[in-house]
């Protein structure tokens, strides 16, 4: 699972993290692009 | 893990759905079907494909088997345990000359066009050419396989 997470934003990755039944992305103020505070 | 601005931004995988304390929430989705069944790692390798050789012998060896999935579904084990297959050996012509038993765990989930190993267990048969020999793995029942090569 550490080696799925490590390959974000790899879309396969997260796909296979979604496969087993992860659903939710918690993204903290520090590892967002600037533009996504700005909105 | 990478900068997530592409998977942030890809809407068939992810949706915002609250925000605070300086920490975005996005669900996350998959345009893609998961399926359980073993059928989805049924791909042979591709023959072009080097094979990493290793030396191996009787009664017992752990291999590393590499799996792809080359379907249009998610493959995601259910429940996560031990697995066992059957090995079967072939020898430089395709004949398969020996099946033995492997142990081991499947990958835990494998995108479209994604490749994973996992160690097995191998029961090596003590018969074994001495000659180039090729083992493939597959559930037992199965016409499945994933496949280690030899040189």
């Amino acid at each position: 699972m550490t080696r799925l997470t490590e390959r974000l934003p790899d879309p396969a990755a997260a796909d296979a993290l979604y496969a087993i039944g992860f659903r939710t992305l918690l993204i903290h103020g520090k590892r967002l692009p600037k533009q996504e505070w700005a909105t | 893990m990478g900068d997530l601005t592409p998977l942030l931004a890809d809407a068939t995988r992810t949706r915002q759905i609250a925000e605070a304390e300086r920490t975005i929430r996005f669900d996350l989705s998959s345009p893609r079907p998961v399926s359980e069944a073993l059928a989805t790692l049924a791909s042979a390798p591709v023959a072009s494909e080097a094979e990493p050789a290793a030396e191996i012998g009787a009664p017992a060896a752990e291999v590393e088997f590499r799996f792809a999935n080359r379907s249009g579904a998610i493959f995601a084990t259910r429940p996560f345990a031990p697995r066992s297959l059957t090995a079967r050996w072939r020898d430089a012509a395709g004949t398969v000359v020996a099946t033995s038993r492997a142990d081991g765990l499947l990958p835990i989930a494998l995108a479209p066009g994604d490749t994973a190993t996992s160690t097995f267990t191998l029961d090596v048969p003590a018969a074994t050419p001495a000659a180039p020999t090729r083992s493939s793995s597959c559930p037992r029942g199965s016409p499945i396989s994933s496949s280690h090569g030899a040189p």
